[in-house]
């Protein structure tokens, strides 16, 4: 019983696929099924397919077609596929085709897909500050 | 019947539609370096290995070594190998030699390995249904008003 409670564990932890970070411990995924009411924040990478309604703060955040975001996210470098309302902020900005961002995008490398909605300002950074949220 | 009868409306997953969708799909993962300040709603599983301030309603909710959470869990199955200060309610509640829960857990069927750290009550689901209204069947709707306010009180207190 107790070892099918650590296989369920391992689920996540040896998933297999198309991930880009192979320290796992790091990695978050919010599924399409999840909604956070509230902030997240990391010094790794998140995956938002689901919603939040919040604040995100994460080394790197990816924003998937079904994903959404009621806050604004702070990062080193944003992919944002979905939805997000609220002022985005990271050194490194992209829209998919499929994204839908209202609010003012922070970026010292911005890059828009054809067919991305975007409606506020985009101003340019000299370099976007942030600071690592466990200290490391 | 009697099963039927006794069984809280909407914890069966096919009374769920998002959850029949995803059902055997792969689950949400809080990660280590996680921490989220606020609550979590969730049709199908999560698992977390991070630190969660705030509550937690899926349908399948595993607390990983390692992981922390502080505020209640309802679900329909907890497995619990971290550290939980809260309320835990589900029909089956497994709890690992790793746990550390300070709360009570109201449950229908429980597991405890030997050396798991319990400081609370543990109370039967139906004996509590049988005292007051029943919680679980706010589970899947998930009122945001209702999340609302306890965020800010799991806000505040951090």
């Amino acid at each position: 019983m107790f070892r099918n409670t650590n296989a369920a564990l391992d689920i996540g932890a040896g998933r297999s696929g198309s991930d880009p970070w192979p320290g796992r411990a790091r990695h978050t995924v919010i599924r399409d099924d999840l909604t956070i009411i509230g902030d997240l924040l990391t010094d790794g990478h998140i995956e938002v397919d689901g919603r939040v309604i919040g604040n995100v703060n994460g080394r790197t955040v990816t924003v998937g077609e079904n994903g959404q975001v009621e806050g604004s996210i702070l990062a080193q470098s944003i992919t944002i596929h979905g939805t997000v309302a609220g002022p985005v902020q990271a050194n490194q900005v992209r829209l998919g085709k499929s994204a839908r961002v209202i609010g003012n995008i922070f970026h010292n490398e911005l890059t828009i897909e054809p067919g991305a909605y975007h409606e506020g300002r985009r101003p340019w950074r000299p370099q976007i500050e942030r600071k690592p949220i466990f200290g490391q | 019947m009697f099963t039927q009868g006794s069984k809280p409306p909407g914890t069966e997953a096919q009374t769920d539609p998002a959850g029949a969708g995803r059902r055997g799909g792969e689950p949400s993962v809080i990660s280590a370096e996680l921490k989220v300040i606020g609550d979590l709603h969730c049709a199908g599983d999560i698992q977390i290995k991070g630190t969660v301030e705030g509550d937690i309603k899926s349908r399948s909710v595993t607390v990983g070594e390692g992981a922390h959470v502080q505020g209640s869990i309802y679900g329909d199955s907890v497995h619990v190998s971290g550290s939980v200060k809260g309320y835990i309610e589900a029909p089956t509640v497994t709890v690992a030699k790793t746990a550390k829960i300070l709360g009570d857990i109201v449950h229908e069927s429980l597991a405890v390995e030997a050396g798991a750290f319990i400081e609370g009550q543990c109370r039967r689901l139906d004996t509590k249904k049988a005292d007051e209204k029943p919680g679980v069947s706010a589970l899947k709707t998930g009122a945001p008003g209702e999340a609302g306010a306890t965020v800010k009180r799991a806000a505040g207190g951090s």
